[in-house]
């Protein structure tokens, strides 16, 4: 679906990432993790077109992305924000009728059939009832299912999330990703997911989805592969200089869980008392 | 070193203010130097007392040599009198206005102590120490100039007019003060005369049949309300000045007609002092319903040294004389408006105009005298 | 549903038809109302009117292009009101927010400076309307994008600088002669209305209000934000120019020909959004159609409340002043 080939980018003299390549195939979710401004967000941008990469290229579908018009990108790739600051009180169903823009020309108005496609689109998160809901009284997560919505009306094979899971409590968060499961299972979209919880990845895999974790580390990244692969104890360790362990145990109906539980950090207080004493 | 560097900040800032300020007294110093105050009060013992336009019982100086004209009218009037060369602090408008300057040079250097405004520099003023200062009836009611000049201990004297009576007593009043009561009086006699010239014809006119005027002033919609000079010299000249008895609108203190209103007046005849906006009124379809304009009878005023009858204008008691001929033809048969022009301006401004020349002032057009048209003694 | 939305439409485009009939018989001019629908109706059926041409003028030269501008400007300064409002995201944004008013002022002033007529007036407030909007956008651009507070910023800072300009031009003109025109034209108002300001003011507003309504959909993408509006498939840079190019139209066209009226541009899309929502597909319509309305029915009140005219921007703000507190009071737990 997706593919990336030796990716660079630079803002003005400072380097973000380079030599980045993987791919993304159809069905599948990618998680980009690792630590805060490692650059997650920058190479998002670049798959969504409105950074440009200094060196190499991005292909969607086999198509070079700098050669995709700017309005047909959106309907290659929609994208659901990390968080989304809200002005006026649309409606939802204004909100996912924006999902439609790509589809429209400029000086047009939704048709009948967009708001048909929105209202499928908040179907499949289970957001119908809200339709005519200002969004501004949402809880932060049923306002992330109607930008999740949004990115459906897009109706496009990839959709990029950046950190959707950020500023949920703990339920809203598992909704949001079972909906992400559910979605994938039912509409064979590919995800391309950065998050801050390596944890997901392997939540995803546990699902039985297919699923692919990379590190992103020093401007690259430094493991790319299957959860169970790549999440190791040891590029933890490399990645967040932490301590954990991933622990493993079978559930009832006989499916391995994976989950990864933090001990410690390295270069934290402990190793500050440590030095002290030498 | 971070601190050091917050000194020297401070350091630089204050050296920049204290330069700025001595920069600035070193200016203000050079000027005064110029300008001197070389003359000595004149002697205390010899004043005299007049009232001015708000009744204030005022001492000055008998035959005040500097003169503060803050109100233009006042600088006309001295101008007039030929006292214009003890002018020594003005308005900003009398330093444009070509003809005085022309006349009197001492203008174009005279201090302006009062900008735009209006509100007065209390230490230019003192700087320029006059005999007296003249304001306009504004001025005279904002307490806050009024404090100002009362500190300065200067005396002050308002000159201002809503009918012609007043106008006839500020000019004889300034006319004491500057120490040329004769020339005021002479002026007044001649404001006198023309006025009973007219009256003398058109008193006999019942008031249905007096002719009804709308009087523009300045902008096409501007008018005179009551209690103005415009209105009660329109009166003298045989006019019932429509605008009077209705409630203007007033904007930044002028007044203005709705268009409405003014078809609802239906004037017999307009007239109008600035040059174009008789031709605006006459192309523009909204006042094409208008009698006076259907009849042709939309005249544009005389100008000379102002738009005659404006407000102040000295060239009143001449627009009685053009108005009332321009309004009865048949009465005032007998009245050459180009030669009392050429009278009037010789006779209280020296002037030698041609025929041209005061066919020019009387068309309205030739807006001011220009140069090389008149003929200074 | 539809049938709703249909009968919305009818009233917004009714409304102000109306209000413009209805302000042809209110006047200081005295004409019954059955005497005015004669002149109207003769001037319909084209049949040789016996009425005396004043009637005539009053209602088609005086009354007729005076509501039409009010309705015009109006339109034009709420509709722009409610475009800036969602493009910068910030409900408290009205159409002068760019400095477009301050601009234009200024613009005229130093035409009647420069040229010591009012011939260039309108074509200078135009240019430096749009200049100051240039400007405003120019200060809050930065690392290529335009946040909507540093927009606001720059409008604020421009119309201040615009400001103190019009009071330097005001102090160096000709206290005779320039002075009162440049007050004269900066204190403006529909009282001089005349087919003629249709030309100068009319094309542009026109322009302005036709791109803005056909634009309007997108206003809800941008307020989205740049980011989630390109990532909608949306050429932000493009979109945001037109919104705010029509806008400016819109707004100096109205400044040209009715001096600064405040207010109208800020309250007039709020009421719009308390009655149909503030989806920019019925929002800018909506915003269109009230402001002309507003202004309409203000400018009649300005001519019958007293003898005397009340200028329109001390009406404007006395109403829409109180009713904004109201307005912040009440929707504080509304969303915004």
């Amino acid at each position: 679906m997706i593919e990336v080939i030796n990716g660079s980018f630079s803002y003005e003299k400072s380097r973000v990432f380079k030599d980045l390549s993987f791919q993304v195939n159809k069905g599948e979710i990618f998680c980009i993790v690792g630590p805060n401004g490692c650059g997650k967000t920058t190479l998002l941008d670049c798959i969504l077109g409105i950074l440009k990469l200094d060196e190499g290229e991005i292909l969607i579908n086999k198509k070079q992305l700098k050669e995709i018009p700017p309005r047909e990108i959106a309907r290659e790739v929609a994208y659901v924000p990390q968080m989304h600051t809200k002005t006026f009180p649309y409606t939802v169903l204004d909100i996912v009728l924006m999902g439609r823009a790509s589809h429209m020309g400029i000086f047009s108005s939704p048709s009948a059939q967009d708001r048909d496609i929105a209202g499928q689109a908040l179907e499949l998160v289970g957001m119908a009832d809200f339709i005519n809901r200002p969004y501004t009284q949402l809880s932060g997560g049923e306002g992330q299912l109607v930008m999740i919505a949004r990115a459906l009306a897009q109706k496009t094979p990839v959709i990029i999330m950046d950190e959707p899971t950020a500023h949920l409590d703990f339920k809203h968060e598992l909704t949001v990703l079972e909906t992400v499961i559910q979605l994938v299972r039912q509409t064979d979209l590919s995800i391309i997911m950065a998050t801050h919880f390596p944890n997901h990845a392997f939540y995803f895999e546990n699902s039985g989805i297919n699923t692919s974790v990379a590190l992103m580390d020093q401007m690259t990244f430094s493991a790319v592969g299957r959860p169970t692969e790549v999440l190791s104890e040891d590029n933890l360790m490399s990645l967040y200089q932490i301590n954990a362990k991933v622990v493993s145990c079978l559930l009832d109906n006989n499916t391995e869980l994976r989950q990864i539980v933090p001990l410690n950090t390295v270069n934290g207080r402990t190793t500050f008392e440590e030095g002290c004493k030498i | 070193m971070a601190v050091k560097k917050i000194y020297f900040k401070l350091f630089l800032t204050f050296a920049v203010f204290l330069l700025a300020g001595l920069l600035f007294a070193g200016c203000s110093g050079y000027k005064e130097a110029a300008t001197g105050i070389s003359e000595k009060n004149p002697d205390k013992s010899n004043t005299i007392t007049v009232r001015d336009y708000f009744g204030r019982e005022v001492e000055v100086p008998a035959r005040a040599k500097r003169l503060a004209c803050l109100y233009a009218f006042a600088g006309h009037v001295v101008a007039m009198l030929g006292k214009g060369e003890n002018i020594v602090a003005v308005v900003e408008g009398l330093k444009r206005d070509i003809l005085m300057t022309e006349m009197l040079t001492n203008i174009k250097d005279a201090s302006v102590p009062a900008m735009g405004g209006g509100a007065v520099n209390l230490e230019e003023l003192i700087r320029v120490s006059p005999d007296v200062i003249f304001i306009k009836g504004d001025t005279g009611k904002n307490e806050g100039e009024i404090e100002k000049l009362e500190k300065s201990k200067i005396p002050y004297l308002v000159v201002d007019c809503k009918n012609i009576k007043e106008q006839q007593y500020i000019i004889e009043m300034i006319g004491q003060v500057v120490g040329c009561r004769d020339k005021a009086k002479r002026y007044n006699q001649f404001y006198r005369q023309c006025i009973d010239r007219v009256q003398k014809k058109v008193s006999g006119i019942p008031l249905k049949d007096r002719i009804r005027v709308y009087h523009s002033v300045n902008e096409a919609t501007r008018t005179d309300p009551k209690d103005s000079l415009p209105a009660d010299w329109l009166q003298v000249a045989g006019a019932v000045d429509v605008s009077v008895d209705k409630d203007l609108k007033l904007i930044e203190e002028k007044y203005f007609a709705s268009l409405e209103q003014i078809l609802v007046w239906d004037p017999d005849v307009i007239i109008v002092n600035e040059s174009g906006v008789a031709d605006y009124i006459m192309k523009n379809k909204q006042w094409s319903s208008l009698s006076a304009v259907k009849n042709h009878k939309v005249y544009q005023m005389p100008n000379g040294m102002s738009r005659w009858g404006h407000p102040g204008s000295l060239e009143t008691p001449m627009a009685i004389l053009w108005t009332a001929k321009t309004l009865y033809p048949e009465l005032f048969s007998d009245l050459d408006m180009v030669k009392e022009t050429k009278n009037f301006y010789k006779e209280f401004y020296n002037f030698d105009l041609s025929d041209e020349t005061a066919l020019k002032i009387l068309s309205g057009e030739g807006m001011r005298l220009s140069k090389g048209e008149e003929n200074k003694k | 549903m539809i049938t709703r939305k249909k009968i919305i439409y009818a009233i917004l485009i009714l409304s102000p038809l109306v209000c413009i009939f209805f302000s042809l018989f209110i006047g200081r001019f005295p004409l019954s109302v059955p005497l005015v629908v004669k002149i109207l109706w003769s001037k319909l059926a084209m049949s040789a009117s016996s009425l005396p041409d004043k009637y005539n003028t009053v209602i088609w030269e005086i009354r007729m292009p005076r509501a039409i501008l009010g309705a015009l400007v109006g339109g034009s300064l709420a509709i722009s009101g409610a475009a800036f409002q969602g493009l910068f995201r910030n409900p408290l944004v009205s159409s002068g927010i760019l400095g477009v008013s301050s601009g234009a002022g200024f613009g005229a002033a130093l035409a009647i400076l420069i040229f010591n007529s009012t011939s260039y007036t309108y074509i200078f407030a135009f240019c430096f309307g749009g200049l100051a909007v240039l400007l405003s956008y120019l200060i809050g651009r930065v690392y290529n994008t335009t946040p909507a507070i540093m927009l606001v910023l720059g409008g604020v800072i421009v119309s201040s600088v615009f400001s103190a300009l019009i009071s330097f031009a005001k102090y160096v003109a000709d206290p005779y002669n320039q002075l009162p025109t440049i007050v004269f034209w900066l204190m403006g108002s529909l009282a001089s209305a005349r087919y003629h300001d249709f030309i100068i003011g009319g094309i542009p507003m026109t322009i302005g209000i036709i791109g803005l309504i056909a634009i309007r959909w997108r206003i809800n993408v941008l307020s989205m934000g740049d980011k989630e509006a390109r990532s909608l498939g949306i050429d932000t840079a493009l979109n945001k120019g037109i919104v705010i190019i029509c806008a400016t139209l819109a707004t100096a066209g109205a400044v040209c020909v009715s001096g600064i009226i405040g207010w109208v541009g800020l309250v007039m899309p709020h009421i719009g959004r308390m009655l149909v929502g503030n989806d920019n597909k019925l929002l800018i319509p909506a915003s269109l159609s009230l402001g002309a309305c507003f202004l309409i029915l203000v400018d009649n009140l300005g001519r019958v409340i007293t003898g005397s005219e009340i200028p329109l921007g001390i009406l404007t703000a006395l109403v829409g002043g109180p009713f904004f507190v109201y307005l912040l009071k009440k929707t504080k737990g509304g969303g915004w």
